[in-house]
Formats: structure tokens, C-alpha cells, sequence
């Protein structure tokens, strides 16, 4: 066939297109990463973790880092990770095969899409969209924060004239975490970035939560949570400090310089034009997390899908949630098989039953996959998976009463999350009796006298139910 | 292992860069192979001759800086004549689904058939890679260079099945008018 003399010559084109296609696929990427955006200070020595940026998803099961393009496809061992606990499911239905072993997953997985160990130092692509920029001007918490490029404006609201406070900080970009604003700006030598992050509960803003330096130019960053409830977050510059004396590229943080074999740091760049990437993980120093646990929850292990047990879902930001054990729901529903399962011994412990919780049919098992399914396809995997979280809005929002005040919450735990979007809380005289989530995006709480609703059809996050 | 250094195996003559190669692109390179034979065992026969291959092609090449790609060539190609020289229906028909999609991009008319030019082929390929889009780019590459399906092609880039059909079409109708501006013929 004459098209057999294209397909042969399509096979010596130029090699940068060769490796450039092996790297591609950012627009999941740039779904996945939306909004996954923040900085959590001081790179990680001690711990032994491999980063690899590709572009697809990156997820964690059983202590592997997986890279995954639409389905899991890369898997790299994260050593010297402590993982949580494997914990026994709770819930009623079907568990799958591999929600009673993780390990026969991975296993499992490794056979069906092969198994790459990422090294320090590989070279492994990015493109630009695959990062989270940040921007000039974001929401957090109600307030609007905008940046001039000199300082940060805080103002009560987006188009309020009351201004909580100023920042002195040249703020470039700023970004969203759930709990602290970023902000990103150049270091005063103009040959580093400045990363500051600020707990808005403290509307002084006179102390940052942490403040690093990284030598090179801006390029972008984004987050991943994983283990012991720290996101571990990762920013990209460019790296002009030329060569180590062993002929590496340099890499500095806080003037010092970073072995690009110490597993913390991952070059990344494309062979074909060299433009070699920083990537520094890095992880809270600060902050009593142990402290904050107590009201997370303990969530160790959500099943989403038979593809999918993500560990990093105890980091997901709990503070922000703000749900104690005894009052959290989580339901994973995934891509294909689409059942859903309710997770954690304390769902049954709690006020509220995870099977009503569900809304497919409170009286019958959770096991009923087939409305989930309807769900799932919905929204397809584009998006990966959510999870839906209904709890009481109590230490966040230091309601006095906070069994009686309830949220709903949508989020897209693709990484534990960064994403997550919540009701209005509403308010009832009792604490909650029953849940029900009928049809529509809309859930219905009771406690036994009053009936109230939330809504949580959240834009680009919530998944209509059929 | 950094690439330089697994090259520099490959010139020492050290065996270990068959070792290294395959710790490192072992997976991916079976992935393309994969991908067109449609058979795992041929898949790892392919990868293994590949690795004999690049025994004897370095050096003299010195891929230092593009090395998977070299690999990957290497691969596809064993990987392609296999499938043409198997009788097997199935493997067959993932080379000339991918031939025959490709066909259409050649230009129409008479008496054309054999004046062309491998090299002039190949640089216009290289313009017309170049003027595209990346993402498209890397589509097309994906399609007719690692030999992806529509779907995996769609769930790699977020794209519908029927969105990253229509824009391989649109790119072989591209490529067509290209080739066809050129002079290329078949």
C-alpha cells in the first residue's frame, strides 16, 4: 500500500516530535490540576520521594506513585513512604477484589500497563498548560485578593471598597489552597522566586505561614497530597545556575545547593530543548498538624472505582472540611464500574447513615451501582473521580452550635483534593437525624423535625444524579 | 540512569547498557510494539531485538540527548515489519488500518506512482510537524507514530472518541494539501 510509504517515513521525523508526543496529553493534566495550587514550605531531605512530572495524572495507591493518562499507565515506587494503615472496610455491599488488597491492585495494574521506576534526575517533560499559573486576583474564603505586582490587597469581598488589608509583598501570582493563600513573587536579586504563604485567619497578615526562596525563573506550580495529612506541593523554575562542579544542573534552595540525585529534587525537562525544569517538593514545617487531626477525621483509604484506592485522601484538607470522625461521610464512585462504597468504621458510627447518605435508595444497600453508574458517565473520567461530603460546619466556622449547622461539600479527589466546592450550610434545631439525596444535585437533611436542603449542583464540580 | 551515561555504555561495549535500557524504556518500548503487534510475546520479541539492534547501531550513533526516540524508531520499525511479514489477519490489519488512513493523504492523479523522493518526504513531513499545533501535533504522532487507538488518543488528550477522530481527519486532509502544494507524489 502507497500508505505504507507515509507510515514508514512518519517514522524518521524529527526526534523532538517523537518525544514530545511520548510526553503529551496536558489538557487532562490542566483538567486535573485546576486549582491545585499552593505551597506548603520547606523542601523534603529526609524523605525519600521520587516526583516525576508527566503529563497526566498522578495519584498514589499503596505507596506507588502512579502517572496516569486517562487510566493508569506509569508506576513508580515511592519508597520510604509511610503509607496508612490498610484498613479493613467497614461498609455493607460489594467491596471489590482489590479493596481487600491493595497490593493485588498494584500487582494487577503493573500487569496490565507496565511498571516505570522515575529516578532522581530522569528527564521527563512538562508543558507549560500542564501547570497551575496562578493568577492576579483570586477568592479565598469570600475575600479577593489582588496584586498590583507591589502588594496584596485584601478586600472584605470581590467589589467591596473595604479593604481588610495590604500586603507588602510583590505578589506575581497568587494562588488558592484550601487553607492559605500563595503568593509567588521575585526574589530582590530578580534571580529567584519568593513563595509566602498566609493563613487568612489571621487577617493581620503580618506573619506568614512560611516564606522560601527558589533560585530561577517562575514557572508554575502544583500540588499533590499525600501522606501524614501534608500536601506536598512542587514549584517549577527554570534553573539559570548553570553547572555543579559535577556537571549537573545546579539546583539551589536557600542558597544551597540541591544534589539533583537527592530524591527530593527532580530535574525535569525535554531533551530536545533542554529547558530543564526545577521541581522541589515540599511539605509544611510549620503548624501543629497533629493537633488539627483530631477533627479531620482519619480517612485513610477511599475506593473509588476498581482502579483507584487513594490513600492521599487523609491529606485532603480536613481543616477545611472541618467534619469530625463521627460526622463524615465519604462515598468514591469511579470511572467504570461505578459502584460506590461507603468507607471508614465511623461512617456507621455517625449520626447519619452513609446508605441514605447516598441518596440512591436510602433503604436499600449502597451497593446499588446502577443510578452511580448513571452518575459516573456523566461526568466520565475527564474529571476522575469525586467525592461527596456532608458534615457538620463546626470548627471552621466556630458556629457555637456546630452539630446543628450542615454543609455539603462536592470534591474531586483525583489527588486527595484541591478541588472541592460546599454549600451553604443551613442550619436546624437538632443535630441531624436522616439524610436523603432523592434526585438533582440537591440533598435533604433533617433532624427530625425540620427538613432542609442543601444545594450542591457546584459549577464544574457536582455530578447530577440521573 | 541518564541517558549519556547508558550511551556511554553502549561505546564501552559494557553489556550493562542492554540492562540499563531496558530498566529504563523497557516498558515504554514494549508499549509501542504492543500497540502495533497486538501480541505480547511478539511485543517482547520485538523489544528484545531492538535492544540487538541498538547493540550494533551504536555506535556509531551517539543518541545522547534523544535517546527513547532512537529507541523508539528502532522498535516501530521492527515492530511494523513484523506485522507485515505475519500472515495473521489481526496483526495485519493494525498495520494497513493505519496504512490505509494514510493513504489518504497522498495526493490524487495519474502516473504518479514511484516518483518521490525518501529524503524530500521526510523533510516535509518535518514542515508540516512544525507548522502544527502541539497538541495536534503530538496527536498525529501519537496516531501514526507510537500507533495509538482512537480512544486511547481521546482519553490521552480529554478529547471525545468523535473529537480526536474528526481532528485526525482534518490533519490528514491537512497533510494531503501539504504534500500535494509540494509536489510530493507517490
Amino acid at each position: 500500500m502507497k500508505g505504507d510509504i507515509l507510515l514508514n517515513a512518519i517514522g524518521e521525523v524529527d526526534e523532538k516530535y517523537i518525544i514530545s508526543a511520548d510526553r503529551s496529553g496536558s489538557r487532562l493534566l490542566r483538567t486535573v490540576l485546576t486549582g491545585a495550587a499552593a505551597c506548603l514550605c520547606a523542601f523534603v531531605v529526609a524523605q525519600a520521594f521520587v516526583f516525576a512530572v508527566d503529563s497526566g495524572r498522578i495519584c498514589m495507591i499503596d505507596g506507588h506513585l502512579w502517572f496516569i493518562y486517562g487510566e493508569l499507565q506509569h508506576k513508580g515506587l515511592c519508597e520510604n513512604t509511610e503509607m496508612p494503615p490498610y484498613r479493613e472496610p467497614a461498609a455493607a455491599g460489594s467491596p471489590s477484589e482489590y479493596y481487600d488488597d491493595p497490593k493485588a491492585l498494584g500487582a494487577s495494574l503493573t500487569d496490565k500497563y507496565g511498571e516505570y521506576t522515575p529516578s532522581a534526575g530522569d528527564l521527563v517533560s512538562y508543558t507549560d498548560d500542564a501547570l497551575e499559573k496562578g493568577s492576579t486576583e483570586l477568592v479565598h474564603n469570600g475575600r479577593y485578593y489582588v496584586t498590583d505586582g507591589k502588594k496584596v490587597t485584601v478586600y472584605e469581598e470581590k467589589g467591596s471598597a473595604a479593604v481588610i488589608a495590604e500586603i507588602d509583598f510583590p505578589a506575581i501570582r497568587m494562588f488558592n489552597e484550601n487553607r492559605l493563600v500563595i503568593f509567588v513573587g521575585m526574589s530582590d536579586d530578580g534571580e529567584g522566586v519568593i513563595v509566602r504563604a498566609y493563613d487568612p485567619s489571621d487577617i493581620s497578615f503580618k506573619k506568614p505561614w512560611y516564606e522560601y526562596y527558589i533560585s530561577g525563573s517562575f514557572e508554575g506550580m502544583f500540588g499533590i497530597n499525600n501522606e501524614n495529612m501534608t500536601s506536598r506541593y512542587i514549584v517549577l523554575t527554570s534553573t539559570p545556575q548553570g553547572k555543579t562542579d559535577e556537571g549537573k544542573t545546579r539546583l539551589q534552595i536557600n542558597g544551597k545547593d540541591i544534589n539533583r540525585d537527592d530524591e527530593s529534587a527532580v530535574i525535569l525537562g525535554e531533551p530536545s530543548t533542554m529547558s530543564y525544569i526545577s521541581a522541589i517538593t515540599i511539605k509544611p514545617i510549620t503548624g501543629d498538624y497533629s493537633d488539627r487531626r483530631k477533627f479531620y477525621g482519619d480517612i485513610e483509604t477511599v475506593f473509588v472505582d476498581d482502579h483507584y484506592i487513594m490513600p492521599e485522601v487523609r491529606s485532603f484538607d480536613k481543616e477545611r472540611l472541618t467534619v469530625r470522625q463521627s460526622e463524615l461521610y465519604v462515598f468514591g464512585h469511579g470511572i467504570s464500574s461505578g459502584a460506590g462504597y461507603p468507607l471508614g468504621e465511623n461512617c456507621y458510627k455517625g449520626k447519619l447513615s452513609l446508605g441514605d447518605w447516598l441518596g440512591i435508595d436510602p433503604q436499600t444497600s449502597p451497593s446499588d451501582s446502577a443510578k452511580v453508574t448513571d452518575i459516573v458517565s456523566a461526568k466520565s473520567c475527564a474529571s476522575g473521580a469525586f467525592v461527596r461530603i456532608i458534615g457538620t460546619d463546626s470548627e471552621y466556622r466556630r458556629n457555637s452550635a456546630p452539630d446543628t449547622s450542615v454543609v455539603a461539600m462536592t470534591a474531586d479527589l483525583l489527588y486527595g483534593d484541591v478541588r472541592y466546592r460546599e454549600s451553604e450550610p443551613i442550619s436546624l434545631e437538632n443535630a441531624v437525624t436522616d439524610v436523603t439525596w432523592s434526585s438533582g444535585a440537591d440533598i435533604t437533611v433533617t433532624d427530625g423535625k425540620q427538613k432542609k436542603t442543601l444545594h450542591t449542583d457546584f459549577d464544574g464540580l457536582s455530578v447530577s444524579l440521573g | 540512569m541518564e541517558d549519556d551515561r547508558i550511551v556511554d555504555l553502549y561505546l564501552e561495549r559494557n553489556e550493562a547498557a542492554i540492562e540499563e535500557t531496558s530498566k529504563k524504556y523497557g516498558k515504554r518500548l514494549f508499549s509501542i510494539s504492543k500497540n502495533i503487534v497486538r501480541n505480547n510475546e511478539t511485543a517482547e520479541e520485538c523489544e528484545n531485538d531492538t535492544y540487538l539492534r541498538t547493540w550494533g547501531l551504536i555506535p556509531p550513533n551517539e543518541p545522547r540527548t534523544y535517546l527513547f526516540a532512537f529507541l523508539a524508531r528502532i522498535i516501530r520499525n521492527i515492530s511494523l515489519n513484523r506485522c507485515r511479514d505475519d500472515n495473521r489477519l489481526k496483526r495485519r490489519a493494525a498495520v494497513e488500518e493505519l496504512s490505509s488512513e494514510l493513504e489518504e493523504c497522498l495526493p490524487s492523479g495519474e502516473n504518479t506512482e514511484g516518483s518521490f523522493d525518501e529524503k524530500q518526504l521526510r523533510e516535509q513531513l518535518n514542515i508540516f510537524l512544525e507548522g502544527l499545533p502541539k497538541e495536534k501535533r503530538n496527536m498525529f504522532m501519537r496516531r501514526y507514530f507510537y500507533g495509538d487507538s482512537i480512544e486511547t488518543i481521546a482519553r490521552r488528550f480529554g478529547v471525545m472518541k468523535g473529537t480526536a477522530r474528526v481532528t485526525l481527519f482534518r490533519l490528514r486532509e491537512k497533510l494531503r494539501e501539504h504534500l500535494e502544494k509540494e509536489g510530493i507524489r507517490i
